[in-house]
Formats: structure tokens, sequence, C-alpha cells
């Protein structure tokens, strides 16, 4: 094996080879060109003619050229050349064979796998045996290096999942500090992350014991953490191992439903800048919608890193609710704490109680209703809750004046430490039968207040307040004021904290504030604004916690297994591992016991970190990208050509070109003419779909599949045209790389394994077909489907070629859909098979509505997308004889493919009318018309 | 293929192709006209009529077996005829075979409709004409004759040889000769055959048909000339320096033909196969109608 650059030779002694172009390069120039020739009757009168002179022409140099370059190329070729030659292995003693199998090595798992079956089959091929390392599996595969065979290793290989946490490189480390074994080389295929600094030290140790070839990813994986951004809100921030170049990351907020589907509700663009680790992205929506996002994923990542869950701690704020005011004898209306707790209630956890149990809660907030004073104790532990971040929100009242009034100092004012500023004795009566003053409006706000944006109403009018003594810092501290001035929110920060304090009550009788909109706004405000930062950093986490669903390695969130084992919650705060992989975590027992906690793979401030350079000795490759590439045939092909060229030239220069030039012509302009023609017949076809009204198939490439969704759509077609006024034209077959998708009202995709991944470009025109109110029928044909659990071979088929593609959460069809009455009415979707569900797009639910009408569905409800595993075209296979292709299974077969039929007639009626049949508004209407 | 169905193919052949040669056979004699067979006593073979005999006849001119039967003499008068029998030799052989780009006849095809017209030309005069042939020779006569000629012409000859000479065929004493070739074949076998001729007192009409591009020699750069039947080659790497050279030898070689010819009492004439047939049939009948025939 010879290798220059990227190109080797399996049989290198064949380039001597290249020394005979030289004697070749004489042999050729010696000898003169071909000579034409002719028939001449006159041969007879030219025997024993001496000719004058005989001067041969000489083969003209860039002739000669070529065919030194044919034999050239000739000669590379028999030498077998190999682009990104693979070195066969060592036979001298096992291999290594080791591979992270963390999270991040999950989105391009396909190529680990294919590249550890790639190393093993050259195992086998040197004879050797292999020891497998699996480091994100340390607990489940046994410790004690095993030895096996090539193929047994292929098997472990195959069965092997990727695992949803880091993979553990210091046991493996540790075990080779112990003993270096006996293998002589190591293939480690790494996913390109530092986590915990382990990789550089494992690297160097595995290039100490033997020849290391170090294979990893192109591109390392992204991660997303939840993170609050200044001054509360949701955000995210998404980490890069690689400070690459700007680019920009969408990180998607959804919610979970009760029927374990998500529905994306918010979108946060991640912008990383040049050189960058990590980007912010903030999530800009309301605050119900804000409290409803449970999980965070990067769009288009699919990975355990892309997925972050939101435990109650990220969503709403604790705020404990204190009220010193005097019971009004069940007068709601007249009580602040009423007020508070309904403009409070929606979008945080609110707690009522002493004040004493609220710190114990670890109450974000508290808000105090016109609460005067403190015991000493209470005070203390108060402020230092503040201090430590707490906010303290206050509502002036009676008691609080009451209060301010006997503890004025010798300076006449009162100086509480609980309050953001000093308060005038007396307070201020306004508009009163007592008082010469017109109740005053609150004035708008300023620009640098944490309300600024709000519209102050003009209806809400304050009668009563405490006042402030005037003060030098009081113009800072103030947040709103009167329009005279006097200031009616002023706040102030106490250590990590913040306290508020309202001049007015939480009740009407001060003011008519609390009755307008504007109160839950500012109360809204004040507590995202005052719960900066993590509210969650350096609490301890105690007792024992039990999975309740985990996150898989492919970022999708499944019930736990029954042995998933419970664990300490000291664990729950670091990154996950084999110990503790990530997921939603109940506690069992103990003071928080039923609370629920998210662990994420990641920590709180964690980073990714690309991995160290490698040892010197490494061999470096790239997963996928160096692939063997047998050169052989292509250099022959072009010898081939250079061959076809340098008869071309040979003819020309004996003057015989001329039909020999008229075929390559004619071949060149066939060839030429190929592609237009064909995109010409595409276009046709989308034309005559259009006006017909064809059904669509997508062309799988699987033959036989491909024939019977054209069957069974013509079947469909037949059915149609027989019962209804439908009458398209013969269905079409689809190529989802090139024809054009719109013209077709349905089309059916019949997955098939076979079926290779359709390109982005195809995956992004299905989307827009879908979004502009085209249907898709995806049937998996294999009978049972049940998504999120389970796996069958058409699922798997599915996933992949689906993957990519915009789909709506899915739910079974519920019952009342207006697929089941939209022609016949039907209670079941059978196709070939029975039982299972057909999904639709889930209906929304009916609390967000708001949701629906910001646009977050399309197409007036009606469902882009079907899925199914019925096998309905081949319950609806028609032969152009008009029999049925396949046999229905079991007991009335033909009473299911008559309901088989009944509901391709149905579907395509929906597909045509949507939810037209559903639409009870206009029945009134149209029985009044009826009647006239 | 059974014998029946091979000469039912044979028969569509023969109908297919010898319309065409016969037609232009007689085409070339139509443009002839004026020209047919004398119909009056002469000096011939066969007998004409019974005259009486007048003032001025020899004695021995008298046929006496005629007057003996009547009281007074009779003459016997002979048909007046140019020639007995005209021996036709059109050269078919591999050389004859060559067609040079802009033509549009072979030398052989066009030697056959010359000899072919000829022999309708002689028919119209009731003269006999035979095509030498190795295996034919026969002495062909009237419509039927020329039937005869055309189909044997039209039948192409298997293997040829290189470059043809006269065929050996047993001539009628005084009879004609139209030998049509190139002859660019072998000198002294052409001589041996014509003296042959001569000593049958054969005389006639020496043709050599040649294709332009044999005058020309448009050839230049490096060519293997090859002659017709593959028999002969010339590797030329040059082939303009040749051109003259060519010509010189060609030139030196009609002379010698013309000499021969005139020694023989032959008549020597060139034709090329881009030109008419008509000036050279026209030239061929008159020379084979005078009396004498000369080089």
């Amino acid at each position: 094996m010879i290798q220059i650059g990227a190109l080797g030779f399996a049989t290198p002694w064949l380039l001597l080879g290249l020394l005979v172009l030289p004697i070749l390069w004489w042999l050729l120039r010696a000898t003169p060109p071909a000579p034409v020739r002719e028939r001449f009757p006159g041969v007879a009168i030219l025997l024993g003619l001496e000719p004058p002179e005989k001067t041969p022409d000489r083969t003209p140099w860039w002739l000669l050229l070529l065919r030194m370059v044919i034999a050239g190329l000739a000669i590379l070729a028999f030498a077998q050349p190999l682009l990104n030659p693979r070195e066969s292995l060592r036979g001298d003693g096992p291999l290594r064979l080791v591979m992270d199998g963390g999270w991040a090595s999950a989105p391009d798992w396909d190529a680990r796998i294919a590249a550890a079956n790639d190393v093993l089959g050259r195992a086998e091929r040197a004879g050797i045996t292999v020891q497998l390392e699996i480091l994100a599996r340390e607990q489940e595969v046994a410790r004690e290096a095993e030895i096996l065979t090539a193929a047994d290793a292929r098997a472990r290989i195959e069965a092997l999942e990727p695992a949803a946490w880091p993979p553990n490189r210091f046991d493996l480390f540790a075990r080779l500090e112990a003993d270096a074994g006996d293998a002589t080389q190591t293939v480690w295929l790494h996913d390109g992350l530092d986590g915990e600094e382990q990789f550089g030290p494992l690297a160097a140790k595995l290039a100490e014991v033997g020849e290391l070839r170090m294979v990893g990813p192109e591109v390392t994986v992204r991660a997303v953490l939840p993170k609050p951004p200044e001054g509360g809100g949701l955000g995210a921030q998404v980490l890069r191992a690689s400070a690459g170049a700007e680019a920009t990351a969408q990180v998607i907020g959804y919610s979970a439903e009760d029927d374990g589907t998500r529905r994306a509700l918010a979108v946060a663009p991640a912008a990383f800048e040049a050189g960058a680790m990590s980007a912010d992205a903030v999530f800009d929506a309301p605050l119900e919608l804000r409290n409803r996002i449970a999980v965070l994923g990067i769009e288009g990542q699919n990975h355990a890193g892309a997925v972050s869950l939101l435990d109650d701690r990220w969503r709403r704020k604790r705020v404990g609710l204190v009220s010193g005011e005097r019971p009004e004898g069940g007068q709601r209306l007249l009580s602040g704490t009423h007020y508070v707790r309904n403009a409070l209630e929606t979008s945080t956890e609110l707690r009522e109680g002493a004040i004493d149990d609220l710190l114990e809660a670890n109450a974000d907030v508290i808000v105090l209703i016109d609460v005067g004073a403190f015991p000493d104790q209470e005070a203390a532990d108060l402020l230092a809750w503040v201090e430590e971040g707490g906010v303290l929100i206050r509502f002036a009242g009676p008691t609080l004046a009451a209060t301010a009034d006997e503890q004025r100092n010798s300076f006449g004012a009162v100086d509480d430490p609980l309050l953001p500023v000093r308060l005038r004795p007396g307070g201020r009566d306004l508009g009163g039968a007592m008082s010469w003053g017109e109740p005053q409006k609150i004035a708008s706000f300023s620009p640098d207040s944490p309300f600024a944006g709000l519209e102050a109403p003009e209806d809400a009018r304050i009668n009563k307040q405490v006042l402030a003594e005037p003060d030098i810092d009081l113009p800072t501290r103030t947040w709103a004021s009167l329009t005279d001035g006097a200031p009616l929110v002023t706040s102030d920060k106490r250590g990590d904290g913040r306290i508020v304090l309202f001049h007015t009550g939480a009740d009407p009788r001060w003011s008519t504030l609390p009755l307008s909109g504007l109160f839950i706004e500012l109360l809204d405000r004040v507590v995202t604004f005052g719960v900066g930062g993590d509210a969650q950093a350096g609490v301890e986490v105690t007792g024992f916690w039990s999975p309740l669903s985990l996150i898989g390695a492919d970022g999708v969130l499944r019930d736990a297994p029954e042995a998933a084992k419970t664990i300490e919650g000291a664990l729950l705060g670091k990154a996950a591992s084999e110990t503790a992989p990530p997921g939603l975590y109940q506690a069992v027992g103990g003071a928080e016991a039923g609370a629920l906690r998210a662990h994420n793979l990641l920590p709180a401030d964690a980073t990714l970190a690309a991995a160290p350079p490698p040892p010197e000795n490494a061999i470096i490759e790239t997963l996928g990208a160096r692939k063997e590439t047998e050169l052989k045939s292509w250099f022959l092909a072009l010898a081939l050509g250079l061959l076809m060229i340098d008869a071309l030239a040979a003819l020309a220069l004996a003057g015989k070109l001329r039909g020999a030039v008229a075929a390559a012509l004619v071949a060149c302009l066939a060839f030429g003419a190929a592609d237009p023609a064909l995109a010409d017949e595409a276009e046709k076809r989308a034309v005559r779909a259009a006006l017909d009204g064809s059904l669509g198939y997508v062309i799988t490439g699987d033959e036989k599949s491909d024939k019977i969704a054209a069957a069974g759509l013509y079947g469909l077609t037949r059915a149609l045209i027989e019962r209804t006024s439908v009458e398209p034209g013969d269905p079409k077959g689809v190529n989802l790389e090139t024809d054009e998708l719109a013209v077709y009202p349905l089309i059916y995709w019949g997955i098939s394994d076979k079926q290779p991944r359709p390109s982005d470009e195809a995956i992004a025109r299905l989307n827009e077909y879908m979004r502009r109110g085209g249907m898709l029928l995806l049937d998996t044909r294999d009978r049972n489907l049940a998504l999120g659990s389970g796996d069958t071979p058409g699922l798997r088929a599915m996933r992949r070629l689906t993957s990519g593609l915009d789909l709506p959460p899915l739910s079974p069809v519920p019952e009342g859909h207006v697929l089941r009455r939209s022609f016949f009415l039907l209670d079941e979707f059978p196709g070939r098979w029975d039982g299972g569900k057909v999904w639709v797009e889930a209906a929304p639910p009916e609390d967000i509505e708001k949701v629906a009408e910001e646009g977050a569905f399309k197409n007036d409800g009606v469902s882009p997308v079907m899925v199914g595993s019925h096998d309905w075209a081949g319950a609806w296979a028609m032969d152009d004889r008009g029999r049925r292709m396949l046999p229905m299974s079991g007991r009335n077969g033909e009473r299911r493919r008559e309901l088989a039929l009944r509901f391709g007639v149905n579907l395509v009626m929906y597909a045509y009318t949507g939810s037209y049949k559903s639409d009870q508004v206009h029945i009134p209407a149209l029985l009044q018309r009826l009647g006239q | 293929m059974s014998g029946a169905s091979q000469l039912s193919a044979d028969a569509v052949a023969a109908s297919s192709s010898l319309p065409p040669l016969l037609a232009e056979a007689e085409r070339a004699a139509a443009s002839i006209w004026g020209v047919h067979g004398r119909r009056s006593a002469g000096n011939g073979e066969t007998f004409w009529q019974y005259r009486h005999a007048q003032p001025g006849d020899s004695l021995g001119s008298i046929d006496w077996r005629r007057s003996g039967r009547s009281d007074e003499l009779f003459v016997r008068e002979t048909e007046w005829e140019t020639a007995q029998s005209v021996f036709l030799w059109p050269d078919s052989s591999a050389s004859m075979q060559f067609q040079s780009k802009n033509v549009r006849t072979t030398k052989a095809r066009r030697a056959a409709v010359l000899a072919l017209a000829t022999a309708v030309l002689l028919e119209r005069g009731d003269e006999r004409f035979a095509l030498m042939r190795e295996d034919a020779g026969r002495i062909m006569q009237g419509r039927t004759g020329v039937d005869r000629l055309a189909t044997a012409l039209s039948f192409e000859a298997g293997e040829q040889p290189e470059s043809g000479t006269p065929p050996e065929v047993s001539y009628t004493a005084g009879a004609r000769g139209l030998f049509i070739s190139d002859f660019f074949g072998d000198m002294d076998a052409l001589g041996a055959a014509l003296s042959k001729a001569i000593a049958r007192r054969v005389r006639g009409v020496m043709l050599q048909v040649v294709d332009p591009v044999e005058e020309a020699f448009p050839y230049s750069g490096r060519v293997l000339f090859e002659s017709i039947g593959g028999g002969m080659r010339y590797d030329a790497d040059r082939a303009e320096s040749l051109r003259e050279a060519y010509q010189k030898r060609l030139s030196e070689r009609r002379d010698a033909l013309r000499e021969m010819a005139r020694t023989a009492g032959w008549h020597f004439a060139i034709h090329r196969t881009d030109t008419p047939v008509t000036p050279a049939l026209m030239m061929i009948y008159q020379t084979l109608q005078s009396k004498k025939v000369s080089g």
C-alpha cells in the first residue's frame, strides 16, 4: 500500500509500469500515422514506381500525449487506486473498539454503527478478535473486557442503542491504568465533546497502550438549557462546542399534553455571535402560553441534549400572600387579598399563610397586603430572605398607615428596612369630603420604569395613599407616580432581592386601581421583573426521587420503565449519567413528597467543550467522510473515454471522420435533450392531474408497493365515480423530488422501508403542500401503529422517511370528527387490517382558542395529515378489469373492504370540503332559507 | 435453398437487372439513328437474289446451276455485309468494377452498356454478334440474341481476375472485334490475344474505359493504394509527389496500346466514364461499319 495524499494504491508495484511510458513515447513517435486506404485500379501502373521522396508524416505531439495519458491511466487503474484508503488492521493482537454511545452520538448513530461495522469487517478480514467498550453503558456491559469474535461484536453493536447521557470515560481510563490489556490497536468512535475533561487523558492513555485511531463527527451537536433572561420571563441558552461563525438556532417551546404528545407553542431564535459558544433565546409570548411550555427543544435536532424539560420551578413563581386586613365580614369584593389572588392565580403558584410558612416553602415572592408591623424575628427573617433574592411586595392600607404613624422617629419619618422609601406619617386623602383635591389619575410610566410601555387607564383614580418622605433617591426609586408627581409605586434593592411598595391599597376603597386591568399587568411585571436569575441556584435537593418519564436518546420523552431506579436527590442537580438518566422525577416521601422535578442532561451552568487535540500519534478520521472508494473503474472509464477521443482524432487525421462526427453529435444531442424532455413530462403530468383532480400516490421506488398504491387509488377512484359526484382522473404517481404536489387533493404515501429518505427540498415541498391545504395519507401498512411507544418496521421506516416533515401533534380520530361523517357515517376505518388507530392532527383544546386565533392551527382545523397502518390501498386495490387484487383477512373480509372504500370516500370528501360538514354555524340560516 | 426457389430468385434478379442495362443500351442506341441494315446486294456470305446477267458481269459470277434451268444467264448475288460477325469483349475484371466518388457508373457497367448498345445497333442491321467469354462465344442474332446478351452481361461473373485479357474464342474469319477494357493488365497477354484475332483476319476497336480519377490522380498524403481485388498494394508516403510520374506512365501505356492497335490494323480510342455514352458508341459503330478498319 502506497499512499499519496488521499490516494492510495493497493498493488503499487504495478506503478513500475509507468517507467515504460518514455519507451512507449519513443515507439509511438517512430511509427507514422496510419495511412489512408484507397482502392485504386491504377495500382498496376504505380507498381514499380520509385517514389520521388519518402518523408513519412509524424504523429502530432498532442495525439502522442493523449496516448501517453491513456497508457498512464491504464497503469494507474491496474495498480488499484483507492481514495481515502483504509489501512488494513494489524493482525498481531485483539482490536479494542471503543464507542462513546452517549447522547451526542445519537444524531449520527447510523453512521457510527456503519463505521463500527466497517471496522469489524476489517477485523474479520485480519482474523483478529475484538474487545468492545461502550463508554455510556459501563453498568450494563460486563466490566471485564470480554474478547469477542468480530461476528459476535457485530451482533452486539447492531442491538446497541445510543444512551441519553454522556459517556463515562473515566472508568475505562481507570481500568487501563490498572491493566493495559493485550489489545494492540484501538479504534475510538467518539462524539467530539469533552465531558468533565476526561477526553484528553483517555485519548492519551489509549494512544499509549497501542495504536489509536480516532473517528469523530464533523460537526458536534448543540444542546439547550433553560435560562431565564435578565428581568424574568422564559428563555433558553443554546450551547455549542466549537466557537464557529455566526449561526442561528430556533428553540421551540412545547407543551406536554396529557395524551403524551407535545405541541409547539412558541419559537425563540438563538443567534450565536461569531466565536461565541452559547446563544440566548427569549420567548416573547403571553404569560399563559409561556407557562404551558414544558419542554424546550432545538429545531431540527433530535437527541437528548436538544431537549430540556421545564418543571414547575421554571414556570410559575411561588408567591406567598399574607394579609393584614381586618376581616370585612365576608365581603370579598372589599378584600385586597381577593384582587391580588385573582391577579396572580393564573400565572403563579399562589400560597397563603403565615410569613414563617411561606419562607419555609421557598416562596419567590411574598405579597404583604396592608401588613404594618412584624415581630422582630420575623422582620429579620424576612429581610434575610429578601437579601437572598426574595421579592417582597407590599400594599398600603389602614394598618400600614397606622404603623407608619406609630413608628415616627426623631426625624419625623418612618425608617423601616422592609419599605423601599421612608413614609411620611398621615398619608393623603384626595377627593374626600374633608379634602380639597380631586382624586388623582396615574401618570404615564417613565421609560426607565419596569412598567414602561403599559398604558395608564383614564378611569383609574387614587383616592387615598401613603406618602413618601421627599428624598434625593426618591425619583430613582419611583416606578410609577400620580399625575401630580406623588409616587404610587416605589422599589428598592436589598441584597439580591427587592422590595416593592404600592402606596395605595389592594382593595377598591383607596383607589379604583385594583378594578382596572392595569393592576394585573403591574403585578405581573413586578413578579417577573423582581425574580431574576436562577431562583433555584444553591438549593440542595434531598430525599429520594423516582423517574416518571425519561428522555430517550432521540429526545423523546417516554414513560419510565418499571425497572427504572429511584435515585438520590443530590444527583438531580448534577449532569445526567447512567445512574441518573435525564427525565422527569417525582419525590418519594420526604418534605417534598409528590413534587416534580426535571432532571436535564446538562446542569444549569453547563457548557459544551470540544474535545482537546488528540495525541500526536493518533490517526484522525472524520465519521462518514473517509469512505474508501475504489477508483479503478473510474480510471479505466476515463482511459476508455480518452481512447474514444483518440479514435476520433485518428479518424480525423486519416480523413474519415464525417460519419463518426455525425454519430457523436447525434449521441450528444440525445443526451442533452433527455433532461428537458423529462422536465417537460413532469409538467404535463401535473397539468393533467390538475385538470382531472387525480389522486396522487408517492412513488416509493418499491415496485410492488407502488403497484398496489396505484391500483388502490384506481379502485378508490372507481368507487368515487360510482358513488359520488367527485370524478377524479386516473391516479398519478408522484415523484416527491420533481413533481408539482399542489395539484393533488390527496396524496397517499404507503411507507416502504425500501424507499430512500426524500431530499430536504422534497421534505420542504411536502411541508409546503400540507401548509397550503394539501392532505397526506401516511400508511405504514403493517397493521399496528401506536405512536409514541412501540416500534414496528413500518413505523421505523416512517420515522426515517418523514424526519424533518413538519407534522402537527397527532391524536387518534376523536368521536364526532368530520372524517366520521363527511359522506358515510363510519365508526371505524379498517383497511386490509382491522383495529389500530388512525391518527389525525390533534384538535386544539378549548381553553386556548386564542392560540387558534393567532394562527397556530392552519387549514381551518382540517388535518393536513392522516397516519394509519391499515394498508388501505391494499383493500382498495383493483386491477383494470375491475377485479380486487388482494384478499381481505379474517371473517367479514368483504364487509371490511366495503368499509375501507367508504373510508376512502369520506377521506376524499374531507380533503375537498374540509370542515364544512362540521360547520353547524350556518344551519339556522340554511333552515330559514329552506323555509322560505 | 432448394433448386426451384434458387431459380426463381435468379429469375427475379435477372428480370430486375436486365431491363435497366438493356434500357440504357437501347437509349444509347436510339440516339444513333439512320443506321440500319443495308438490305442491298453486296459483298457478303448470305444469298440475296438472282438477277439477269448483264454485260460486264464476269463469267465467274454467273450461277450456272440457276442459268441451266432456263435460257437466260443469272448471276447469284449475296447480301452486302459490313462484317459477318462482331465479337464483343466488355471487360468485367476486378479493376473494371471501380467507380470514383463523383462518377455515376463503374467502368464495367459502362463497358457492358457500350457492348450491348452496339449489339442493339447491329441487330437493327440484322448483323450478328458474339460475347467473348470463356463459357460463351456463340454467335447470336436478332432480338433474342440481344436479350440473351443482356442477360449474359447482367449476370456478374463470380471471382474475377485483377485485370482482364480477351479470352480465347474461335473467331469467324473476317469478323470484327470490339474490346472494351481499361487495359491495365498485362500488355503481352493483350498483344497475344490481338495477334490471334489478326490471324483470323479480325479487325476492330480497342476502347479504353477509364475513370476520371485514374487520369487525374487527385491523392495526397500518406496513402495505401489497393487494387480492387486487393491483390496489389502500393504504399505511398506522399501521394501528391507521385502524380506526375503516374500520369507519365499512363500516357506511355496509352501510346503503347495505340501503337499495338495500329500495327494490328485496329482502332484505339479512350472513353471516360464521366462523359456521355453516345460519342463513343457512334465512334464504335462507324468504325465497325467502315469496310476497312484501321488504327
